[in-house]
């Protein structure tokens, strides 16, 4: 039953604030409410109306109404420290699984706005408190453990204040598109057979690699190696430019999901994923095969991440 | 919901803690006893002591003891007494001992809750302007306690918080005004006693001598009273408050006992029209006694007293809070000088019951003074005639009006009549009337007040206690009761200008009293700022403590006709309404920028213009970058937009020396946002009408 109606409100929830990667929070899509304490202070003042009552002390009339309307103003207060406030997911990052799924959020506050004491609660996470000056942009990094591989998204996380004086709570739900590549844990597998490449033409590969020519240049992609940007081209230009190589090694190695003789799909994931960092830490040109695709031959940064992303959504 | 709450207190918010404890529990001092005040003191201190680190937090065991001493303690001052002192003390108690244990943030808010609530407790004792405005200042200190827990690191300029607590005061003044004028005033839900065993300064209900002039050494206010017209002459200002008229040794005291005692408040006052007759209303300060204090020949006119058998003006209960009442009078009786309790009938005679209290002397002692009366006695004068002679005898002795007569031994008045003859009016009237029993005229000895100060700025009559003062009232039978003043004839100063004057060869006045600024009157700038003080205070306690449903009632219905609680509280709630969408448009969603970078507010003006339509700027893009991708998309406008972000530029990072004219150029910045803006919706209607 308590399930159910829990379904229903967050359902609600999501009617009124849909998922997407932008956010303006405003009246729509932040809900307000006494604290505990809040409920505990309008006891406080009934205590006193009814004080004031007995004792027909005017003077404690007057001191009831200047709380009452003290709590009135920390309800304004509160929804304006959340109101208005605009956030966005900027980036997801792309990890192992064990290792943390980081979400990269811009907050930008109005201009005449003080966000204080924003509290990000992500579930089963520690909370992040935040403050944002006026016509800031400010950038929170939320993280969750990446528990399993492939696509992973925030969940529903909560923006909550209760500032300024603890007695009203303004929060808001929020629930986000982008989402973060988690790719297989690396384990060293066995594989069956050695084919096509021995490990001394990877040796040789290797020794060559250092007079390899520089065959051009091509866009900076995230998870660049930073010792192979082209540093000059970027003091004299200002643009980031990754030197390629043309590797002298022609051996070329293929991955193979069925090579593994033991071990179920995610096992076999992780044996691969293990054997595509090892075979780029050895600088050779390889293949991978896996259930659903075919990552053609190539080395690199580039072809070691597009054969991880190939894994993580394998 | 863990996260601020099982943290511990941070330290700013603990300091302000302290502050706020002591702030608030420095006047609950002087109402609880002094072990629980002292011990109360000594364990905040231990608190500041773990504050600083110099002591551990004390464990179960000692926190328990302590609970246990301090209940033990408590029921042994308290077990006899039930009023709001004792729940106060019991307060004072439990928020002392919480003390030693707030160590969580959580804890804070029920400690603040408390203090808050003592803030309020401490009206029930006094309600002075200079008490309100202590007590709010000490709730807001209470309240920075939970807002310190709360507030962020944002350094937050000072502009913007003057502005924002400008604003926040603009909001919250009137509102509060407006509550407290329109929320309906109910009556007592149950009726607590509201007894507070202080010890209030006025007269008591007997006259030794020396009692007088103790009272005289005190500058604290008896009454305050507001005249419908004239202030009469200060020689007429004789306040009766009650007849002594039991003499027993050297003391007089008085035999009447108020049996009727009447349920009710004091504060529901209900005053009467008196249209056309001369009227004052008294607001007397705390005695804890039921007596008023009155002009002669004066009539009820408010609903919390009455006139009592013997004539004199009476409360229904105790007066344990400042009180208003009303009295109409007669201009004629009180120029007469004379009095009776209804002057309009004709003089009744005294009854033998009555003839008898006030004939009663002790039937021995003082054979010199008997001696002079019975010799008085035999030149035969009416009763008239022997009064006056007496009066005259005061006059023409050499007799000296003093604040510091010297002790008497044995027969008093014998010893001040005839050795002696230094005192002050409680010897005087003590001894005309022993001397006119003597010679068996009915006389009895009046206490009240005589004079009092007026306050020009207000215009209305301030009487201290200094003002104290005892005369006579004697019976004749032609005229009833005529008032009679032996002071006046030694001391006319007395009567004609107060105290001060007449004591001021001698220095006695408020000389035990070095602090009072009355003392100072002589400096025109303490009498000027001691009047202003007393009329803040008048009014303040005029219009806000004494605020009652009743002063509401007739207040609004001034304005409004016939208010019923029904449209008061519709009024409170539609006025209330209004006021707090008020204060969510100023505070909340106000637009008004000021405190903002001009230049950042244009530039976001063009973009937030052109988010209508569509294209939005990408969080971290700068202006530079916004405007080249708008370029893209609009070409024909390059120019502009080029011009507009090199304005920004310009006006944000332009080196002192080559900087622009920064007003002229943030105007045309303006001017070319608009017409760009313009530009672009036009040509994108244009382009979009063919399709």
């Amino acid at each position: 039953m308590k399930a159910l109606m829990r379904k229903t409100f967050f359902q609600w929830v999501a009617r009124r604030s849909p998922v997407s990667d932008i956010k303006t929070l405003t009246q729509r899509n932040v809900y307000i409410f006494p604290t505990k304490e809040g409920g505990l202070f309008v006891g406080l003042l009934l205590l006193l109306l009814l004080t004031a009552i007995n004792y027909q002390s005017s003077l404690v009339y007057l001191f009831t109404f200047l709380l009452g309307s003290l709590f009135v103003f920390s309800i304004i207060f509160c929804f304006k420290n959340l109101s208005g406030l605009h956030l966005s997911l900027v980036a997801t990052n792309e990890c192992f699984v064990g290792e943390e799924a980081v979400y990269s959020f811009a907050l930008k506050s109005k201009p005449n706005q003080y966000c204080e004491s924003l509290f990000f609660s992500v579930p089963n996470q520690p909370i992040k408190k935040v403050d944002i000056s006026a016509s800031e942009v400010a950038a929170v990094a939320l993280t969750i453990p990446a528990t399993h591989r492939g696509l992973v998204s925030l969940g529903r996380i909560r923006l909550e204040t209760v500032y300024p004086l603890g007695l009203i709570r303004a929060w808001t739900w929020l629930a986000f598109e982008k989402q973060a590549l988690v790719f297989p844990t690396p384990l060293k597998g066995d594989r069956s057979l050695v084919e096509a490449s021995s490990g001394d033409d990877f040796e040789e590969g290797v020794k060559v690699k250092g007079e390899d020519e520089l065959s051009g240049l091509r866009d900076y992609a995230l998870g660049d190696s930073p010792n192979r940007i082209a540093w000059k081209h970027y003091a004299s230009k200002g643009e980031l430019y990754v030197k390629e190589f043309d590797g002298v090694s022609s051996s070329t190695c293929w991955l193979n999901y069925s090579d593994y003789t033991s071990g179920n799909k995610e096992q076999r994931l992780s044996y691969l994923c293990h054997d595509v960092l090892d075979s780029h830490r050895k600088g050779g040109r390889f293949g991978m095969v896996f259930p659903g695709g075919v990552v053609e031959p190539s080395s690199g940064d580039n072809h070691k991440m597009q054969c991880l992303r190939a894994l993580a959504l394998a | 919901m863990q996260h601020s709450h099982d943290s511990l207190i941070p330290r700013n918010a603990l300091f302000a803690l302290l502050v706020a404890f002591f702030a608030v529990m420095l006047p609950h001092y002087s109402n609880v006893s002094a072990w629980l005040a002292i011990s109360s003191v000594v364990i905040a201190l231990l608190r500041v002591g773990i504050y600083k680190g110099w002591l551990p937090y004390p464990n179960a065991r000692a926190k328990t003891l302590l609970v246990f001493i301090a209940i033990a303690a408590f029921y042994m001052t308290y077990r006899h007494q039930f009023s709001v002192e004792t729940a106060v003390a019991f307060f004072v108690m439990s928020v002392s001992l919480k003390l030693i244990e707030v160590k969580f943030a959580k804890d804070c808010y029920l400690f603040v809750f408390i203090l808050l609530y003592l803030c309020a407790c401490q009206f029930l004792f006094s309600q002075t302007f200079i008490t309100a405005l202590y007590q709010i200042s000490a709730a807001f200190v209470a309240l920075s306690v939970l807002f310190s827990l709360h507030k962020g690191t944002l350094t937050i300029p000072r502009k913007v918080r003057v502005i924002e607590v400008t604003k926040l005061i603009m909001v919250a003044v009137p509102l509060v005004i407006a509550i407290f004028m329109f929320f309906p005033r109910i009556a007592p839900l149950w009726s607590i006693p509201l007894s507070t065993g202080k010890a209030y300064t006025g007269i008591s209900d007997s006259m030794s001598p020396g009692q007088i002039a103790e009272l005289t050494q005190s500058s604290a206010r008896a009454f305050r009273v507001e005249f419908s017209g004239e202030i009469p002459a200060k020689s007429e200002l004789y306040w009766r408050g009650l007849a002594l008229d039991f003499l027993e040794g050297d003391t007089w005291r008085s035999s009447e006992y108020l049996a009727r005692s009447f349920m009710g408040r004091l504060n529901e006052v209900r005053t009467d029209d008196t249209e056309g007759q001369p009227s004052y209303t008294v607001l007397i300060e705390p005695t804890d006694k039921k007596w008023a204090y009155g002009l002669a020949g004066s009539e009820v006119a408010s609903s919390n007293i009455f006139m009592s058998e013997r004539g004199y003006v009476r409360f229904k209960s105790n007066v344990i809070q400042p009180t208003r009442y009303k009295l109409s009078y007669d201009l004629g009786v009180l120029a007469l000088n004379q009095q009776s309790s209804n002057t309009e009938a004709p003089v009744r005679a005294l009854s033998a019951k009555e003839m008898k209290r006030y004939l009663q002397l002790p039937s021995t002692g003082n054979p010199q003074t008997r001696a002079f009366i019975k010799a008085l006695l035999a030149k035969d004068l009416s009763q008239v005639e022997l009064t006056e002679y007496l009066m005259s005898y005061f006059r023409e002795q050499p007799f000296h009006y003093t604040l510091r007569p010297p002790r008497t031994s044995g027969a008093f008045f014998d010893d001040f009549m005839f050795s002696t003859q230094r005192g002050f009016c409680a010897h005087y009237a003590g001894s005309l009337v022993y001397m006119l029993r003597l010679a068996g005229i009915p006389s009895r000895v009046l206490v009240g007040y005589q004079g009092g100060e007026i306050n020009e700025q207000e215009g209305y009559l301030m009487v201290h206690q200094y003002d104290a003062h005892a005369w006579v009232e004697v019976w004749h039978e032609s005229t009833g009761w005529l008032r009679y003043d032996p002071t006046a004839m030694v001391a006319p100063d007395r009567i004609e200008q107060g105290l001060e004057e007449a004591v001021r060869d001698e220095g006695t006045f408020l000389s035990d009293n070095a602090f009072s600024s009355a003392r100072y009157n002589r400096i025109e700038l303490v009498r000027w700022m001691r009047l202003r003080l007393d009329s803040i205070n008048y009014n303040w306690q005029k219009w806000v403590v004494g605020y009652d449903g009743q002063t509401q009632y007739k207040f609004l219905s001034r304005w409004l006709g016939d208010v019923s609680f029904k449209s008061l509280a519709l009024i409170m709630a539609v006025l209330g309404g209004v006021m707090v969408t008020l204060a969510f448009v100023v505070l909340g969603y106000s637009k008004k920028r000021r405190t903002v970078d001009k230049v950042v507010l244009e530039f976001e003006r063009f973009c937030s213009s052109l988010e209508k339509i569509g294209v939005k700027r990408a969080v971290g893009e700068t202006p530079k970058q916004f405007t080249n991708r708008l370029v893209g998309r609009f070409p024909h406008h390059k120019k502009s937009l080029d011009y507009l972000s090199d304005c920004f530029y310009w006006l944000q990072y332009a080196c002192d020396e080559n900087k622009p004219d920064e007003v002229s150029l943030l105007k045309s910045m303006k001017e070319k946002r608009k017409t760009l803006v313009r530009d672009i919706k036009n040509r994108r209607l244009r382009t979009q009408k063919p399709a």
